[in-house]
């Protein structure tokens, strides 16, 4: 037995599969509160306790007469709830759990690049310099002048040359190492890409094979919440309007159904506890509309 | 020219609405890889993908080839030489040996 769903709308407390909220409150900001989507600090003060929601809720949480829906991709999901499977399901969760384990990081070669130019510069200017110091050298050979401080000036600055072309040298050892761990880096992103791609094909097919499996199941549930509209049996008669008779409705493609109309026939399809948010009008009653839809629903 | 490549397929899709949205800096698009111009707003567009995507996006510069400013003589030669052999069938390396050309291992070894 699931825990009641139990929701607060500022200080007013509700409780049961079937709550009529009748005070003023935004539907959007009671699905935000179930799906925990709402990172705002809660001002409507909505507070809810409810079973966590299913992938498929995402698409089906407030259903109302001018909603959109992704049919064949809510279908899908749905169909999981009812313990749908396809022949994908298995490379899908290794190629998935793969993909988790693999987050490549990235080296970094740009502190080593820095370096080695800054070290080669250095060493340019230090044989330039000692190019001059010999020169000056021989000039005051030459001229018989003494030589010392010149020779002395010249030790200090190849002493400075050989630790800066060790230093040159070093920098650009670790830039090839760099560059070679960034390369390796390059492989394994490709690598998770592909995977990438192989996980959202799987997908695709999983999706596929749901959708195909389940459409004569979705369809007997559509056709049931066009015909209680239709005799006023708890779903307001407007949202069976515009649909096609009975004898073209089985071959409408799945698309061309009423968002409103397959949202309700998804959520009695689907098997699941956390509460749907209907509009007003809609639906005669939260009671009505529980028992119809077999769900637990919240009628603001 | 910048040389964009994009590693996941998020990233993939900005530089595919990047490359539609703004086809006068794009030089050319292959798959999730593209060239975009080497301009302000090339480099722009590239650092934005960078900025998004991080990691999953890799930028390079290119530089014109010239052959003959980069690449030695013996392998300028080689590459001629061995396009133009009248032996189809014949591998390169005996090839090389042939006409004193530089073998593949010493290619390799050759930085540009």
């Amino acid at each position: 037995m699931t825990a009641q769903p139990v929701i607060e709308v500022a200080g007013k407390r509700y409780t049961g599969s079937a709550i009529e909220i009748r005070q003023p409150v935004d539907p959007n900001a009671v699905v935000e509160a179930i799906t925990g989507s709402d990172e705002r600090e809660s001002t409507d003060a909505v507070s809810v306790s409810v079973p966590a929601p299913p992938p498929v809720y995402a698409h089906i949480a407030h259903i109302h007469d001018e909603m959109g829906l992704r049919i064949q991709t809510a279908l899908a999901k749905a169909a999981r709830t009812v313990g749908g499977e396809t022949p994908y399901d298995e490379s899908l969760a290794t190629a998935r759990a793969t993909l988790t384990e693999l987050t490549p990081e990235a080296p970094g070669s740009e502190r080593h690049r820095h370096k080695l130019e800054t070290k080669t510069v250095e060493a340019e200017r230090l044989k330039e310099q000692a190019a001059t110091l010999r020169g000056e050298i021989r000039t005051r050979r030459k001229h018989d002048l003494p030589t010392e401080t010149a020779q002395a000036e010249l030790r200090d600055v190849l002493a400075a040359l050989s630790e800066a072309e060790t230093s040159a040298q070093a920098a650009k050892q670790q830039l090839t190492a760099a560059q070679e761990a960034m390369r390796e880096f390059r492989d394994q992103q490709e690598h998770r890409f592909r995977l990438e791609e192989r996980v959202a094909n799987l997908e695709r097919k999983a999706r596929a094979s749901l959708v195909e499996q389940f459409t004569p199941a979705f369809r007997a549930h559509v056709r049931e919440i066009i015909a209680l509209a239709e005799r006023e049996g708890g779903i307001d008669k407007t949202v069976a309007s515009g649909t096609l008779p009975t004898a073209e409705r089985s071959a409408t493609p799945l698309t061309a159904i009423n968002p409103t109309v397959a949202a309700l026939a998804l959520v009695r399809f689907a098997s699941f506890d956390t509460p749907v948010v209907l509009s007003g009008s809609l639906v005669e009653s939260a009671r009505a509309a529980a028992e119809i839809l077999d769900a637990a629903v919240i009628r603001i | 020219m910048l040389l964009v490549i994009a590693y996941s397929r998020g990233a993939r899709q900005s530089l595919r609405n990047i490359c539609r949205t703004h086809e006068t800096s794009v030089i050319r698009q292959f798959g999730r890889v593209a060239l975009f111009e080497p301009t302000g707003f090339g480099a722009f567009q590239a650092l934005r993908l960078r900025e998004k995507h991080g990691n999953a996006v890799q930028i390079e510069q290119t530089r014109p080839f010239n052959a003959a400013e980069t690449v030695p003589e013996d392998i300028l030669a080689a590459a001629t030489a061995y396009e133009r052999r009248e032996e189809p069938a014949l591998p390169y390396e005996p090839f090389a040996e042939r006409e004193s050309l530089p073998t593949p291992a010493e290619m390799k070894a050759t930085d540009l």
